[in-house]
Order: C-alpha cells, then sequence, then structure tokens
C-alpha cells in the first residue's frame, strides 16, 4: 500500500479554492495571464483578439504574467511565419478572464499527441503562515502518472489535461514523475522549491513516444494575511521615563527577582 | 500553585509587548497591489495587448528563487544583526525572534531580494528588549535620522542598501500595518516598540518605525 503524505493537505485546499482573501496577488480590478508553450519542436506566433502578440514562441518558454482588464480575449496561435491569424496551428480559443483571477494559458499535446490548449486557473487563495502551494499538471502526450515527492507518491494516477494541488510546509522537495503504478522515474527526480505564500506550478510536458518529456516551472504570488500588530518588547527597558520603574528595579536586579515579581503580580492579579 | 503561577509568569514576559487583539481586517481590499509587473505595464488598448511581454525559459533548471535577508546593518546606530524569515504568531500579528539580538524578516510579504512581491514594502521586526539580553539593537532605531545609511544583507551575499527616510513613534492602535506590509511603496520598514510601558499589561504602548528607501532607487 503506498502512501499519498498530501492527501489530507490536497483535499483541504480543493475545499478552499475560490475564497477571496485580502491580499496583494493580482492588481485591483485585473486579471492575471501567463501563456506557457508546451508544444514540441514547434515555434509559434500567439495573436490576441488578432494583433500580434507572442512573435516566435519557443516551446517551453513561458510569458507573462499580463495585467489584463477582465474579459473574453481571442487566442490564436499560428506558425512562425505566418502573415496573420487566418490559418491558425490552435484556435481560436476563447480565454474568459474574471477579476481579480491568475490563468496560465498552456499550448501543449493531449494524450495522444495532437496539439491542444487550456486555459488553467492557478488557485492564489490564502496560503497559511509558513506554507505554500505545489500544483502538478499533466500536459503531456503520456499516460497518466503518479507523481512523487521526496520518495513517497504524493499524487496518484494524474492524467492529461488534469491537475493536482497541495498546501505544504515552505520546503524544496525532491519531486519525480512515474506511470501509474510503476517506480522507475520517467520525469526528474528534480527539486521543486515550495516558498511561502507562492503557488509553485509544475507541469509535464512533452511526448512519451518522441522522448522528449520535461518539466517546466512556474510561481505565482498567493493571497496571505498581513499581520495586524507588531509586538516588539517584553520588558520595559527601553521605555520612556513615566513607564519605567518597574523596569529598572528589574535591571538592577536580575533575571531571578524578575521572575520572582513577574511571580507576585501574576499571584496579585489573580 | 506558586509552579503555576511561574508558569504564567513566564508566559506572559514573552507576550510582554503583545497588543490587544486587533479587529482590524488583515488588509484593505483596496490597498495597492505588489507591482507583478513593474517592468511590464502593457499598455491595455482597446484589450489589444502591446508592449513588451516578458518572455523566460520555464524549465525547471532556470527556476531562480529570489535571495532573503540574512542580515542588517545601519553602521551610524552600530546595529549589526542577523535576520531570519518569521510568519505569523497564533494572534495574527508579526513572528517575532525571542533575542532582541535578532531581527524577523515578515516572509509573506515584500522581499529586498527582489521575487514575486518585488515592489511591496518589506518588514524587519526586532524585540526593543528581552530577559536574556536586556537592551536589544533596536532600541536604538528611535535614534535613527534622514539619510541614515541601512545595508540589507542576502542569502546570497550581496547586500542592499537604503537610506531612511523617517522616524515614526506611534500608538499602537494607531498604525495602519495594511500600509506598512501592504503598499507597493518598495519601502523597507523597521518595527519595534517604543513609548511608555505599561507595567499592567506589560506591553510597551507604541510602535517604532523606520522607513528607509533604495539608494539606487530600485
Amino acid at each position: 500500500m503506498r502512501t499519498s503524505i498530501f492527501a489530507g493537505a490536497a483535499a483541504g485546499t480543493l475545499l478552499a479554492a475560490g475564497v477571496a482573501a485580502p491580499a496583494f496577488a493580482v492588481e485591483d480590478g485585473m486579471a492575471e495571464l501567463s501563456v506557457l508553450h508546451g508544444v514540441p519542436d514547434l515555434t509559434v506566433d500567439v495573436y490576441v483578439d488578432g494583433a500580434l502578440t507572442l512573435d516566435d514562441f519557443a516551446p517551453g518558454d513561458l510569458a507573462g504574467p499580463l495585467e489584463l482588464a477582465p474579459g473574453t480575449y481571442s487566442v490564436a496561435i499560428t506558425a512562425s511565419d505566418a502573415a496573420d491569424d487566418s490559418s491558425p496551428v490552435l484556435g481560436p480559443i476563447d480565454l474568459p478572464l474574471e477579476e481579480g483571477m491568475s490563468y496560465t494559458a498552456v499550448a501543449h499535446l493531449d494524450a495522444d499527441g495532437n496539439p491542444t490548449a487550456n486555459l488553467f486557473t492557478n488557485d492564489i487563495s490564502e496560503t497559511a503562515s509558513g506554507e505554500g502551494r505545489l500544483t502538478v499538471r499533466h500536459v503531456a502526450a503520456a499516460p497518466a502518472v503518479d507523481v512523487w515527492a521526496n520518495g513517497e507518491v504524493a499524487f496518484e494516477n494524474l492524467a492529461n489535461p488534469d491537475e493536482v494541488m497541495a498546501d505544504l510546509p515552505a520546503a524544496t522537495y525532491e519531486a519525480a514523475v512515474s506511470l501509474t503504478g510503476e517506480t522507475d522515474p520517467v520525469l526528474g527526480p528534480t527539486d521543486v522549491p515550495v516558498t511561502e505564500a507562492t503557488n509553485t506550478i509544475v507541469y509535464a510536458w512533452g511526448s512519451a513516444a518522441d522522448g522528449n518529456l520535461a518539466v517546466a516551472v512556474q510561481t505565482v504570488a498567493t493571497h496571505a494575511a498581513m499581520p495586524t500588530s507588531v509586538s516588539a518588547g517584553t520588558q520595559g527597558l527601553a521605555a520612556d521615563s513615566s513607564g519605567a520603574p518597574l523596569a529598572l528595579i528589574v535591571v538592577g536586579a536580575g533575571m531571578v527577582v524578575a521572575a520572582g515579581l513577574a511571580t507576585r503580580a501574576v499571584l496579585v492579579r489573580r | 500553585m506558586r509552579t503555576l503561577a511561574v508558569v504564567l509568569a513566564a508566559t506572559l514576559a514573552l507576550s510582554a509587548c503583545a497588543a490587544a487583539p486587533s479587529s482590524a481586517p488583515p488588509s484593505p481590499a483596496g490597498a495597492p497591489d505588489a507591482p507583478l509587473l513593474a517592468e511590464v505595464q502593457a499598455p491595455v488598448n482597446a484589450r489589444v495587448v502591446t508592449g513588451e511581454i516578458p518572455v523566460a525559459s520555464a524549465a525547471a533548471e532556470d527556476l531562480a528563487v529570489a535571495p532573503t535577508p540574512s542580515g542588517l546593518r545601519v553602521p551610524r546606530l552600530e546595529i549589526d544583526m542577523a535576520v531570519l524569515g518569521v510568519g505569523l504568531d497564533a494572534d495574527g500579528g508579526m513572528e517575532l525572534r525571542e533575542s532582541a539580538a535578532e531581527a524577523g524578516w515578515f516572509r509573506a510579504g515584500g522581499n529586498p531580494g527582489g521575487g514575486l512581491r518585488e515592489g511591496q514594502n518589506a518588514v524587519i521586526a526586532a524585540h526593543v528588549d528581552d530577559g536574556v539580553i536586556g537592551r536589544g539593537p533596536f532600541a536604538s532605531l528611535r535614534e535613527a535620522r534622514p539619510g541614515d545609511r541601512v545595508e540589507v544583507e542576502l542569502t546570497d551575499g550581496s547586500v542592499v542598501v537604503y537610506q531612511v527616510d523617517r522616524v515614526q513613534q506611534t500608538s499602537k492602535r494607531e498604525v495602519d500595518f495594511s500600509v506598512v506590509f501592504g503598499a507597493a511603496e518598495g519601502a523597507l520598514v523597521l518595527v519595534t516598540c517604543g513609548g511608555r510601558w505599561d507595567a499592567d499589561v506589560r506591553h510597551y504602548e507604541d510602535n517604532v518605525l523606520v522607513w528607509a528607501f533604495p539608494e539606487d532607487g530600485r
């Protein structure tokens, strides 16, 4: 029985996804869009609403993030020598972008090796203090896979074009990908840093049949709670004069007496 | 009973300068955003994207993780401290290093080393005193003057230099922490406690904040 060290965390994350949180991950009133090119051996041009937006966009490259006004954008992908977007190799597809959300549009292969495109929503909901988020997306022409972290199966049976995610203590994880139920990695192991208040998004892309599977990584800032106070003193030793007498006594008397005074104060207060 | 009281006393001492739990929201929805696109700002014209769009390799081995603060120096005030990353404490306040000899950098805010939140204010705080060393280096923060040099050493060995712009001493109830931590001003804010010591609740009444900005305008 293989265990999933992230199973519980993943369930919690999915429940929490989509909750509006206070913070600063996407500019007010805007949507954030990145574009990942995950189709091997095909340099392309990207047109947005008919305008050439990315020229000679190469496989494995990530463009953005762009801050865009919310709305629906039409994206067409053409060969890199095309004069316009009249003969796209992919699309045009509509990308509906909502305010305050983060997206990654990915051009990639489907499980059978045909070019396709998907608009993923990046979960930027609030992460707990000390934690970051790890997302894994299968966008490769390959069967379903297991995703390993630090030598254990973290996510089982992930298929193209699905994603899984979990919130984890901030740390660097050794990630690897095997075919479902197998142990030999087809990708990795690769070090993946999960940092606080950041969604680290890992893509398995390329083609198993063509031997060009690869790992791409993107990071986006998540929402995070900001402190409501800073309580930065414990003894009164740096006080302005009016509040200092007890503190001065403590200075003269040292730690043992200080503990005694504090004890007495507590007893009196009780 | 006495044993219990001593334990309570120790607990009180650790949370001493604790302000009353604030009911203020962590940050207003209208606060400015970290400039995720500080250098980009592609003009949006009739929803057609133009201008420079950053394109970079997404290969796992090319992922750059920004260095983080590891040291803080204010030479004129003879402040020279280790800096370690901190998060939130149980009350939603900023976690602090137990020793006043060490400073804490708030990890989920701005980072002098750059990264996804480049441009958001970076906050480094330390206890003004503790029960072991007495007054800590940050006890002299309130003597900072405009123009003082502040150096933040990063984990990659590089140093980011700031200049003090102003020193602010404000009642804790009136400090707007959503601005201190959330505004995209590119400031480095050094925070400690000061003012009157309230012996009844064992905390200082004020926060001392030193606002500094990058020397090279970065």
